[in-house]
């Protein structure tokens, strides 16, 4: 479609660039390393999924791209720039908490707008505008404590959206959702996606989740992370479920599940 | 279903009432129900003058819970934002709470003299503690993952605070209202009673304890507890209202 592709070409779109990064926490007198030498990169406009184990240091992968935590050595850049100074729009893990209880879902979605716009009413009618552009439909008026499950996934994803970021972070979002509203947030996400083709790091600990949605797969090892394994999933876009069954998804599947556990069991 | 909350009740006046009839208190003590119905009638809608008695009770109550509030919130956010700080206070609030704050009325007289003055130092020096310790308590478990969240979306520190830190302790800085406000209640009943100032109801019981007007001290009495259950229960009106979403 004509109008899809125009968003192609959208101002914020910024590829990322991770690159032999090195970070580690205090641990006692001694200091973790979560992540170890992990390079991994996204083209303006890619979406790529990072799958590894459980407790491996995505979560500190993405905390370091969004610039919430510091990091050792390495280098990570969006668009050329450093963590801090671009807009990174982050779906957190935890989305149901990571949402305002006090707030509205109105009022939710519009905080990344409140750095630069004081006026709650136009912070509103710009949410309303943003979520009719993308076709996301929310009850605008419910705090979260009266929405569903989906329904919050949905608000935390336009939070991390109405800001036009550079880039967009999704540490497991479907995760605690039953498998059925797992299927269609996932097409949702794609639909809303191919509106604004943001450059997009979606960390999963599901594979055919990660496939599905993705141009780009990164297999990481068990803690300290780093990259084992890095496919290209060539299936067209738009992506349908009956993808799901495809040669290309099978193939991708089976070397992704094979890089895996080659790296899980010593 | 409902009629069930008034068989307790029910079951209280007619146990008093069993007590008195069959003599086994002396009817000095226990007056009968109608001698006190009849006592609180006459003090409360005849000649009123119990009053003037609620409302210096009341007043100091909120005078003492106010400011307690204005300073306590305050401190509290101040010490749960900040380890140091927390860390070189820690001793002495929990020191200076473990005072019963009625021994420092002694103190309070001799320093302020007679008057509400001594009162109110009890109160807000009992209430104060209570308001820090909740705000502390409040503002340090607030949940990481939500500061996280406005530094992600570019606020800065003090949108941080106003914005996330404070609506996530305002439950528990509310908890601490109610909790300081039962207090209050008791503080000034009992600073009421020792010499100083010729109003208020622990002051009223005394005096009718005194001259042995019993059933009007029972009188005072109640009064003393419809005070305390009328605020409690707008107090929880009030906190579901605010804090909406608590618990939930």
């Amino acid at each position: 479609m004509v109008t899809e592709d125009a968003a192609v070409t959208s101002v914020f779109q910024q590829g990322v660039v991770v690159d032999h990064l090195c970070k580690s926490y205090a641990d006692g007198d001694s200091r973790l390393l979560v992540i170890d030498n992990l390079s991994i990169s996204a083209a303006p406009g890619q979406f790529v999924s990072i799958f590894g184990p459980n407790g491996c240091g995505k979560t500190t992968l993405l905390n370091v791209v969004a610039g919430l935590v510091p990091f050792d050595s390495g280098t990570a850049s969006v668009g050329g720039k450093p963590p801090g100074t671009f807009r990174a729009g982050y779906v957190f893990q935890d989305y149901e908490r990571s949402l305002f209880p006090w707030r509205r879902a109105i009022d939710n979605i519009g905080l990344p707008l409140e750095a630069t716009d004081g006026s709650v009413r136009s912070r509103r009618h710009r949410v309303q505008e943003f979520l009719v552009r993308c076709g996301i439909r929310i009850p605008l008026g419910h705090f979260p404590y009266q929405m569903s499950g989906g329904q919050k996934q949905l608000t935390a994803l336009a939070r991390a959206l109405v800001g036009s970021p550079h880039i967009l972070l999704m540490d497991e979002p479907f995760g605690a959702l039953d498998y059925q509203t797992r299927l269609s947030m996932a097409d949702e996400l794609l639909r809303v996606w191919h509106h604004m083709r943001i450059t997009t790091l979606f960390v999963s600990h599901e594979i055919d989740e990660a496939i599905y949605l993705a141009d780009k797969l990164y297999i990481l090892s068990p803690l300290p992370a780093s990259v084992v394994e890095t496919l290209e999933v060539n299936l067209p876009r738009p992506r349908t479920r009956r993808m799901l069954g495809s040669e290309e998804f099978l193939s991708v599947r089976a070397r992704a599940i094979e890089a895996f556990w080659r790296n899980l069991t010593p | 279903m409902r009629i069930w909350i008034t068989v307790g009740p029910l079951a209280l006046l007619a146990l008093w009432w069993a007590i008195y009839a069959l003599g086994v208190a002396s009817p000095l003590l226990l007056p009968s129900p109608v001698q006190v119905a009849d006592a609180f009638i006459r003090l409360t809608f005849q000649t009123g003058e119990i009053w003037p008695d609620c409302f210096v009770t009341v007043r100091r109550m909120l005078l003492g819970l106010c400011v307690s509030a204005a300073v306590g919130i305050p401190v509290g956010i101040l010490t749960g934002s900040f380890k140091g700080i927390s860390r070189s206070l820690e001793f002495l609030i929990d020191f200076f709470r473990s005072i019963p704050p009625v021994a420092l009325f002694p103190l309070f007289l001799l320093v302020m003299g007679v008057g509400d003055g001594p009162k109110l130092a009890v109160v807000i020096y009992g209430c104060t503690l209570i308001m820090i310790v909740n705000a502390d308590y409040g503002v340090s478990h607030a949940p990481r993952l939500r500061r996280f969240v406005g530094r992600a979306f570019g606020l800065n520190r003090y949108e941080i605070l106003w914005k996330i830190v404070l609506p996530d302790a305002l439950p528990q800085i509310i908890v601490g209202l109610r909790t300081a406000l039962s207090l209050a209640l008791v503080l000034v009943v009992v600073s009421e009673m020792f010499f100083g100032t010729p109003k208020g109801l622990g002051h009223r019981i005394y005096e009718y304890h005194l001259v042995f007007d019993v059933p009007e001290m029972y009188c005072a009495i109640a009064w003393a507890g419809i005070i305390g259950y009328l605020f409690n229960k707008l107090f929880v009106l009030v906190e579901r209202r605010v804090v909406h979403w608590a618990g939930k």
